[in-house]
């Protein structure tokens, strides 16, 4: 962990986001003090979660069978995943691959590429998205190319 | 197969909090459940995005 604070601190001017995810029991008190005072002692001010599902849920979805694990998304949010055997080998090759992506956002940025993207969304989801907003006065457009 | 899971479950988790999102000023730990923390990093698009999975016990 100390590791990534130090990681955030170098690159987040330059597009990099830390992102946390204890898979501790997030109903035991005990163990979230333990970890917020952990947080807090190595100085962890980006986003730090405990993630509210089974172990078997998470272990799917992430498509792994135990930790840790790192996942590093690039700007387009392709991953690549690292099982931190070695931790301190595997971070290396982390922050290796995290400066080769900020770079290669670097490289776009120079060719005055704006980045667009479209997504589909149900009506929750656009509300949910509308929600993210509040306190924001949105402006909301339907439209279609016909 | 396993491999297209992990891609949709990640995929997803490339959408979650602002794209701009500022990292906290202070320390905090937010309980969050899958699509949260998916929603949460499909949001930060656009950026670099170290996800450390990790247990205290």
């Amino acid at each position: 962990m100390p590791h990534l604070v130090q990681m955030h601190k170098k690159y987040a001017d330059k597009g990099l986001a830390v992102i946390t995810v204890a898979v501790d029991d997030p109903r035991n008190e005990k163990t979230k003090a333990s970890l917020t005072n952990f947080l807090k002692r190595v100085n962890a001010t980006f986003s730090n979660f405990i993630l509210d599902e089974k172990e078997a849920v998470w272990q799917k979805k992430f498509g792994i069978e135990g930790i840790p694990y790192i996942f590093v998304f690039n700007r387009e949010g392709k991953y690549k995943r690292f099982e931190a055997g070695d931790i301190d080998e595997e971070l290396a090759n982390v922050e290796k691959l995290v400066v080769e992506w900020l770079k290669a956002r670097a490289s776009e940025r120079s060719k005055g590429q704006a980045q667009v993207e479209i997504k589909p969304v149900t009506r929750a989801g656009l509300e949910q998205e509308i929600e993210r907003h509040k306190g924001k006065v949105v402006l909301l457009n339907y439209w279609a190319l016909f | 197969m396993r491999h297209a899971v992990i891609l949709t479950g990640l995929t997803l988790l490339a959408a979650a909090l602002p794209a701009q999102q500022a990292a906290p000023e202070e320390v905090s730990l937010k309980v969050v459940n899958y699509d949260q923390l998916a929603e949460t990093v499909r949001q930060l698009r656009g950026k670099v995005v170290v996800v450390d999975l990790w247990e205290d016990t």
